[in-house]
């Protein structure tokens, strides 16, 4: 006796759509085949960079195999313990300078994820395609965003950022071809609006008084999604209502950004410098609504592959949150002077906060099949340079956080050989991408991750 | 490994062999050295065919016994890495590598096989450092990771772009025939077969010329040896690849090796060989001897050198 087929499908394309507005939907069980149990969530990547090296001091652990005791900096991943695995003695051999004299910032930054040596120039930039557009292009039309490029910081694409090297080097880590860096989105209002559609182009100023009045972008789809709930069971409703209610919580965080901002005169307190109205004055803040959208890009399949600059190498940002008015970059140059290889510390400790942050909320989310949405992603938190003091390229901290399809079993170390690549990991990564390439860069093999378990 | 200053203009040697197994390979990495401590090379890559901690444990210390004896900074000091293949040919301890860490003052800071690099990594990293045509191979002991060199990424390019050649100890060759046969036909440089030579290096005079040195690991491994006289063969190919123009070697013409089963070399010449057979001047073995002891000793120069490296020194000062 064959059972009646009564549940209406959705297609997991489908989007709610009204006014310049699209937003996509995350998986609903109402977007299963019929007769289908569950249906296997894709691998998503991502990368966290964060600039300067670490202090090492601090960063490194002196064991391998399970994870007991986390290192300083570490230690706000104390509760996602099993969800990590740090990786020893990756190493990026075309950061370092091979003749080419200083700039190891300029040349780290650039060598991150194309795994080449960049022309140290500020007029002729030339790098590598960077190993996550390779995989974009492969994979990137499956999504509606083949990849996405973030950042927290001024980007400039010009000029000179490091001892010769094209600040091109130093404010980008994805690059389409070895002449095209694609320059990370800075300003969270553009992302929102990138992610779900925008109204009618506005200058910022426009765009600040607007926002008075602005209508959540959940409005102008409302009567999309009270035909959609029509057809939704109890569990879908819920998932949905969940996912509406985290764009609506980036929208409020936006506002209250943009009201404090339009507050400030940015002459007064940013030196002449530029903010765009949507970003929060707060560093946590700030790194707090980027996440939070990147969470919803991968919930809604919007892309599979993100990469984000936390703040660009060679930064002499201060972190006054935390009582730091020094610069990132010149208390690296420490001088092994105690105090200021403390606040290196404290830095890297706070970034890891933030990270530590969204982590937690992507063990929350879940995925198509029931599992979390962490368990199918594969996120690299590292630094370009191993120790921002001595500029080495060996040994990079390098965290990977997620378990790249229910593959990798963290909860450990692993130390590879001295030398190992970094484009190793990025091969072994491809691989669970499901873009399998024989070499990237100067790859000598792939790493094992998954038969250490 | 941050770089100041304009580039090397002495040679930088990549010196791989089957450390441990014999004092002549010891003595030929003391001369190594006694060269770069004169100026007259840069020893840029260190590994061991011979798949043992120990092994690679003498090769560490040696290099940070050099390094520190430079007093250079720790922070501008050459990456420290050393390289063990890992299915090498012989792996037993030996009675030189278990004398000098008998020694509590000889701490292996070798631990376990990721506390080394994978040779044919390294080797072509350290490569990719160097001018065009400033890098040198010399392999003493199976040509094994110099082949493996032409299998990573990248490698055939950076040993065609770097390395002006490559010195094999012929009598060597025989514990790895297929390394050797890959290095004959697919080497892209110039390819230098020494034959075996004999010189001695005697060692009734240790003691008096390191007196220099505390603590010097190749010292402890050349005395626990227990020889008073060293063969000197192995000391070969490395002074003949660094002094180039030295007037003690004799250089065959263009040619092309082959090596059988049983790991007997051959040599036939041929004018669009890339090989060459290299054997001592027998009239100045003499010379050869004495500039092999007084390379062995050779204390390395103080390099404290640069200005910024020496503004750090100052600002460590209490």
């Amino acid at each position: 006796m064959s059972t009646p087929i009564t549940r209406k499908h959705l297609n997991r394309r489908t989007l709610l759509r009204g006014m310049g507005a699209a937003v996509a939907l995350p998986f609903l069980d109402s977007m299963l085949p019929a007769m289908a149990k569950t249906t296997k969530p894709p691998v998503r990547m991502a990368f966290v960079y964060v600039p300067n090296g670490m202090d090492v001091r601090n960063w490194n652990l002196d064991y391998e195999g399970p994870l007991k005791a986390l290192s300083p900096i570490m230690k706000p991943m104390e509760q996602h313990k099993d969800e990590i695995t740090i990786l020893g003695n990756l190493t990026h051999n075309g950061g370092r300078a091979l003749l080419d004299g200083a700039g190891d910032h300029g040349r780290c930054c650039g060598s991150y994820l194309t795994g080449v040596q960049p022309k140290k120039t500020v007029v002729d930039i030339r790098a590598g395609i960077s190993f996550d557009q390779i995989v974009a292009n492969k994979i990137g039309s499956q999504t509606r965003f083949p990849s996405l490029e973030l950042g927290m910081e001024d980007s400039r694409q010009a000029g000179d950022c490091d001892s010769g090297y094209s600040c091109a080097y130093t404010n980008n880590l994805a690059w389409r071809s070895e002449t095209q860096p694609l320059p990370p989105i800075l300003d969270p209002r553009a992302l929102f609006e990138r992610l779900f559609g925008a109204g009618p182009v506005l200058t910022p100023e426009a765009k600040a008084r607007q926002s008075q009045f602005r209508k959540s972008i959940l409005d102008f789809v409302t009567e999309d999604t009270k035909k959609l709930e029509a057809g939704l069971g109890p569990t879908d409703r819920r998932k949905l209502d969940e996912y509406m209610s985290s764009i609506r919580e980036v929208e409020r965080q936006l506002e209250k950004a943009e009201k404090e901002n339009a507050q400030i005169d940015p002459h007064k307190f940013n030196a002449g410098l530029e903010k765009p109205y949507g970003v929060p004055a707060d560093f946590a803040e700030h790194f707090k609504l980027m996440t939070d959208m990147m969470t919803i890009a991968f919930q809604a399949d919007l892309t599979r592959i993100i990469t984000f600059l936390v703040t660009h190498e060679g930064t002499s940002r201060s972190y006054r949150e935390i009582g730091i008015s020094d610069g990132h970059h010149p208390l690296t140059h420490h001088r092994n002077l105690p105090d200021l290889m403390e606040k290196v510390t404290q830095i890297n400790t706070y970034h890891m906060q933030q990270f530590s942050g969204w982590v937690e909320k992507l063990k929350t989310i879940k995925d198509s099949d029931g599992s979390r949405l962490l368990d199918n992603l594969m996120i690299v938190y590292g630094a370009g340079l191993t120790d921002g003091n001595k500029h080495n390229h060996e040994d990079l901290p390098t965290m990977m956080v997620g378990r790249g399809g229910s593959y990798f079993k963290p909860g450990k170390r692993i130390v590879y050989r001295k030398e190992t690549p970094m484009c190793n990991l990025f091969l072994t990564m491809m691989d669970r991408m499901g873009v399998p390439v024989e070499h990237f860069g100067d790859s000598t093999g792939r790493v094992q991750l998954a038969d250490l378990g | 490994m941050p770089q100041f200053g304009p580039p090397p203009q002495s040679v930088g040697v990549v010196i791989d062999g089957d450390f441990g197994n014999d004092a002549t390979g010891l003595l030929a990495l003391a001369v190594l050295y006694g060269l770069d401590a004169k100026g007259e090379c840069r020893v840029i890559s260190l590994s061991t065919s011979k798949t043992n901690l120990k092994s690679v444990g003498l090769l560490d210390l040696t290099s940070r016994f050099y390094a520190s004896a430079t007093q250079i900074p720790v922070e501008f000091r050459r990456n420290l890495a050393v390289g063990m293949n890992e299915f090498g040919w012989s792996k037993e301890d030996t009675p030189i590598l278990n004398a000098v860490f008998a020694k509590p003052e000889f701490v292996n800071p070798i631990k376990k096989l990721t506390d080394t690099a994978e040779p044919h990594a390294l080797i072509r990293n350290m490569l990719t450092a160097q001018p065009d045509g400033l890098g040198t191979i010399v392999a003493l002991g199976p040509a094994t990771n110099a082949a493996r060199t032409l299998t990573a990424q990248n490698g055939p390019a950076v040993v065609e772009k770097k390395v002006r050649a490559l010195t094999l100890n012929l009598p060597a060759l025989k514990a790895d025939v297929a390394a050797a046969r890959k290095i004959f036909a697919e080497w892209p440089t110039p390819v230098i077969g020494v034959a075996p030579a004999d010189l001695a290096y005697t060692t009734d005079h240790l003691e008096t010329d390191f007196t220099w040195a505390t603590n010097h690991p190749l010292l402890e491994a050349l005395k626990a040896s227990g020889l008073k006289v060293i063969p000197g063969a192995a000391t070969v190919p490395i002074l003949s690849a660094v002094r180039v123009k030295d007037e003690g070697w004799k250089l065959s013409p263009a040619g092309k090796f082959s090596i059988a089963d049983n790991g007997a070399v051959s040599f036939k010449e041929s004018p669009d060989g890339k090989h060459r057979m290299l054997t001592l001047d027998p009239a100045r073995k003499e010379a050869i001897e004495k500039a092999i002891a007084e390379l062995a000793s050779a204390k390395p120069a103080v390099r404290g050198g640069g200005r910024r490296q020496q503004q750090k020194a100052e600002e460590k000062k209490p």
